[in-house]
């Protein structure tokens, strides 16, 4: 870790981190972002929430538009620069930053030193508190016994190599059982704007995956990115099953106030 | 079409000098020195074997992908090999076989009922003979060079499909398998066999419901016959 | 290389709606996936000879013009001819020549994309050669009058009581009463059906998996061993390879052939690697007179040096449409042109233009599955990308789409702007939500709401509730 004394010597100084909230959290799921912080700050980090960020450009950049992108990029780094580190609760956004703006910035001199180096200290959540601050207790219980299917969402699985991060931060919580589902690893159909370009095949590759949720019988359903979270959530919620959906940073950090993402099944009307 | 041989070596030549390698006497070079270095990229740690550990790799390979294995000491041993096979599969004592010298001396004379011949196959043989060129212990594959003592026709038209390997042939790596048979080929400027069949267990298709089944368009079987 | 892409959406969503069809695409998750893994898991160096295998490839496409020149001098030294051809057009006509020279009725032939990409099969008939499919999978579709649906298994779209139906209208001399209902008793057929097809055959023509450019071989890679007869049987062979087939070396064949089966159907090695060098030798007594290998570019030189030059590495093992969640829910037809899958939605808008196919890279998730299962390594997702980026440079993305995205990347280089918009958009979303926390229909959103609910925000954006919640510490 960098900068890990105070300038006036001894105590050791709070890494910063800035906070990249996310579109998706930012619109839907606020409770996302305030999990996020309550962690952060319990693995001694000082969070910061730079009121200039959007969205890190993703859907723009895989619909082909890369010079609107390369501009949100520019925004993006220009913002969180000044932190020790980045931290967004989702692999998806976490990877543009990290693997794709260095690529869309390199014929750009001026930027893409700089996109290096945020590529270099931007990480997911669950992947920062265990590979980069290691946050030494989750100190979190659920209320009742409760078992847990948990999702590997694509972009942080193959671009990042989230897969043992997340389940042993949930192996500290109290009262939950993970019980995983076949194929974990299989895409939910989401695919940012490929759900809404190709609904109907969207519809098959997330019934599959509802299928192989629903035949774990966990009572509840996690994942580590919004988007693909919000897609298993609405098709469990239309195929009237119960499981309950939740973002993983909601567990860890012990916050489920909030609602389930797409309400509980009673909810239905 | 020569000018289609200009366009295309020239549309290939023009992309090289826009900026992949840039001249064409640097092509040359980078081209001819990994051709004469000849060099293995990599070879897995578990083809690196020799003598009986390569035997016993090569036999539990070629088991696992379905075919069968016997060993014999001497060549004076093939034909009552081929008899018990034939005897054990409930065939005809009946084998058509290439004219490789080494099956000169496979002890025919000792089994009378078993019905011989030389040459290609027409279609009609049901069990073919041929003494492999070399071998893979890595993968269990066995390497057929055609020529005159041995048509090409034998390790694909009969149903049964027996190849002598002399163990002295086995190599554990692919690679060594094919350089020697290059270097052996190519003494004196000459080309390779006109073909080389590298043959791992019987022929076998998936296309019917990706459920693999043996004998496909080639042998329904492959018995190996280890020769030392 | 006639394509259909501009259907994909009816397409797709015929395939989703045809019920033999989506029970024979559980096939494809079930066989081949955990093959591979298994295959892939058992040699430890697999990761490694994935890195050596595209330091090969990339040597070989920054030196190809030396390589084919190489190759082409050691085939005519050992006696056989090669033909370049710069498209399908002149490919068909080489072809067609040489059958007619060798008065040709009947041609067999081994499996090969290459002679779909240039559809040689009408051709030859067209001028009164039947083409014979040897290959189960491909005599299955070419009965049906289909082309194939994947590119290692041509019939993975269909189930047995399909191929059943088939041979029995086709093969009407055969006993009627026959049984015919599993995978072997139809593989039977086919082989004596088919066996008397290779010795009426006069010219057998084959793809080519590889050419080794140090012996001038050509290198074909089956399990079946009808490749074999193919090439074998008749008095002329003629192999068809595109121009980026090459490997140097012996050695290199070597390391490519451990990916290639392991990848493609989860084997070592496939059961025959067949590596042919000129024609029939002096005492021989069988295999063919003559020997042709027909090089074609197609379309292949204009991407070197470009940045899709990285999917001429490609060594059409299938793994990438076998890992794809897409081909899993639409199969190979629905992508209306001959290579399926990721790889095609690569390689099709190279071939027939971006115009024609810009549905194909954009119909992917871009879940990564396929470049990390690709023995080559070949980015695919990124590829695909590129083609989008191309698709909106050259104005073909649709109005819509086009529009609309623009809009949004507009809001989100201003903040202030996309605040506001955000602070509109999630209460009013989110009272639409209710106390069930979720929307069952949104005009605009259909394409969502159609098939699963729309969570609902929980009121306040979050910049919004931060903002309350600092003030509040602060006060
Ligand atoms: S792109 Fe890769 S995975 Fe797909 S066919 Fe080619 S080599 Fe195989």
């Amino acid at each position: 870790m960098e900068d890990s004394t105070s300038k006036d010597g001894g105590r050791p100084a709070r890494p910063t981190v800035g906070l990249f909230v996310t579109c998706l959290v930012d619109l839907f799921r606020p409770s996302v972002g305030f999990a996020t912080i309550e962690l952060l700050e319990k693995a001694g980090c000082d969070v910061a929430v730079p009121v200039t960020q959007t969205c890190c450009g993703q859907p723009a950049y895989n619909s082909g538009h890369r010079k609107e992108t390369a501009a949100i990029a520019r925004q993006v780094i220009a913002a969180f620069e000044g932190f020790d580190h980045v931290v967004a609760p989702s692999g998806s956004c976490a990877a543009m930053i990290s693997h794709h703006y260095p690529a869309l910035l390199a014929d750009d001199p001026s930027w893409v030193q700089r996109a290096q180096k945020l590529a270099a200290k931007t990480h997911e959540l669950t992947s920062f508190l265990t590979d980069i601050v290691s946050l030494k207790t989750v100190d979190a219980a659920m209320p009742s016994n409760t078992t847990v299917t948990y999702h590997d969402s694509c972009s942080g699985l193959r671009e990042l190599g989230i897969k043992a991060q997340p389940r042993a931060l949930l192996s500290q919580v109290e009262n939950l059982e993970l019980r995983e589902m076949e194929d974990s690893e299989v895409c939910c159909g989401f695919g940012g704007t490929f759900c809404a370009k190709y609904p109907a095949i969207s519809e098959v590759i997330v019934s599959a995956k509802t299928k192989t949720i629903a035949a774990t019988d966990a009572d509840l359903l996690l994942a580590g990115d919004m988007g693909c979270l919000m897609n298993m959530a609405g098709r469990l919620r239309r195929e009237g099953r119960s499981t309950e959906v939740r973002h993983v940073a909601e567990i860890l950090a012990g916050m489920t106030d909030a609602p389930p993402i797409a309400g509980t099944e009673e909810e239905r009307s | 079409m020569s000018s289609a041989r200009k366009t295309i070596l020239e549309r290939i030549g023009k992309a090289m000098d826009e900026g992949l390698v840039p001249t064409l006497s640097e092509r040359q070079q980078g081209a001819n020195a990994r051709l004469s270095e000849k060099k293995p990229a990599l070879v897995p740690a578990s083809a690196n074997v020799f003598g009986e550990e390569a035997i016993a790799l090569f036999s539990a390979k070629a088991e696992a992908v379905n075919a069968t294995v016997v060993r014999i000491s001497s060549s004076a041993e093939i034909a009552s090999a081929v008899t018990d096979y034939l005897a054990t599969k409930n065939l005809p004592a009946k084998i058509r076989r290439g004219a490789d010298p080494l099956l000169d001396q496979a002890g025919w004379e000792s089994e009378p009922l078993l019905d011989v011949s030389i040459g290609p196959s027409d279609g009609s043989d049901i069990a073919g003979l041929s003494v492999a060129a070399s071998a893979v212990a890595e993968t269990g594959t066995l390497t057929l060079c055609s020529g005159p003592e041995n048509p090409t026709t034998l390790n694909f038209l009969p149903d049964y499909h027996l190849i002598v390997l002399p163990v002295d042939r086995l190599h554990g790596s692919l690679e060594k398998s094919l350089r020697r048979l290059v270097d052996e080929a190519t003494v004196e400027d000459r080309a390779l066999p006109r073909v080389v069949n590298l043959v791992t267990g019987p022929s076998r298709s998936g296309d019917v419901e990706q459920q693999i089944v043996l004998g496909a368009h080639g042998p329904r079987a492959l018995h190996i016959i280890l020769l030392g | 290389m006639k394509v259909h892409s501009a259907d994909f959406i009816e397409r797709s969503a015929e395939a989703i709606g045809d019920a033999q069809l989506q029970r024979a695409l559980g096939n494809v998750r079930a066989g081949f996936i955990g093959k591979r893994a298994k295959a892939a898991a058992a040699l430890p160096e697999f990761e490694a000879i994935r890195d050596a295998a595209v330091d090969i490839k990339n040597h070989v496409l920054g030196h190809l013009d030396v390589y084919l020149e190489r190759f082409e001098t050691n085939v005519k030294a050992a006696g056989g001819h090669v033909h370049w051809a710069r498209d399908d057009d002149e490919a068909r006509s080489i072809i067609l020549d040489i059958c007619r020279k060798a008065d040709a009725k009947t041609v067999t032939k081994g499996k090969s994309m290459l002679t779909e990409e240039i559809e040689l099969n009408a051709h030859l008939q067209e001028h009164g050669i039947e083409a014979v499919e040897t290959d189960l999978g491909e005599y299955i579709i070419q009965l049906r009058g289909e082309t194939p649906s994947h590119i290692i298994a041509p019939a993975v779209h269909l189930n047995r009581d399909q191929v059943e139906a088939d041979f029995r209208r086709v093969h009407s001399h055969l006993d009627r009463t026959r049984v015919l209902d599993s995978p072997e008793s139809l593989l039977g057929e086919a082989r004596e059906v088919l066996r008397q097809r290779y010795f009426e055959a006069d010219v057998g023509i084959t793809g080519a998996n590889f050419l080794v450019a140090e012996t001038g071989s050509s290198v074909i890679v089956t399990n079946e061993g009808n490749g074999d007869l193919t090439q074998t049987l008749p008095r002329v062979h003629i192999a068809l390879a595109s121009i980026e087939k090459i490997v140097p070396t012996m050695e290199d064949l070597s390391t490519i052939l451990r990916l290639l089966a392991r990848s493609a159907t989860g084997q070592e090695m496939s059961v025959y690697t067949t590596i042919s060098t000129g024609p029939r030798r002096d005492g021989d007594q069988d295999g063919p007179e003559e020997y042709h290998v027909v090089l074609l570019d197609n379309g292949r030189s204009a991407l070197l040096g470009t940045e899709f030059q990285e999917v001429l590495r490609c060594i059409r093992c299938g793994a990438c449409m076998n890992h794809c969640p897409v081909f899993h829910a639409v199969g190979g037809h629905a992508y209306g042109a001959v290579y399926p899958g990721p790889i095609g939605a690569v390689i099709t808008p190279a071939l027939a233009g971006i115009d024609k196919a810009g549905h194909l890279p954009n119909a992917s998730t871009f879940c990564g599955r396929c470049e990390s299962v690709c023995p080559m390594r070949i980015p695919l997702p990124k590829l695909m990308r590129q083609w989008r980026e191309k698709e909106y440079e050259q104005g073909y993305q649709p109005g819509g789409m086009r529009r609309g995205m623009s809009l949004w990347a507009f809001a989100a280089r201003h903040p202030r702007l996309y605040r506001i918009g955000a602070s509109i958009a999630a209460p009013l979303l989110s009272r639409l939500g209710g106390t069930r926390h979720r929307i069952s229909r949104l005009p605009f959103a259909s394409g969502w709401t159609d098939a699963r609910d729309l969570p609902a925000p929980e009121g306040e954006t979050f910049m919004q509730a931060y903002a309350k919640s600092k003030t509040r510490n602060a006060a």
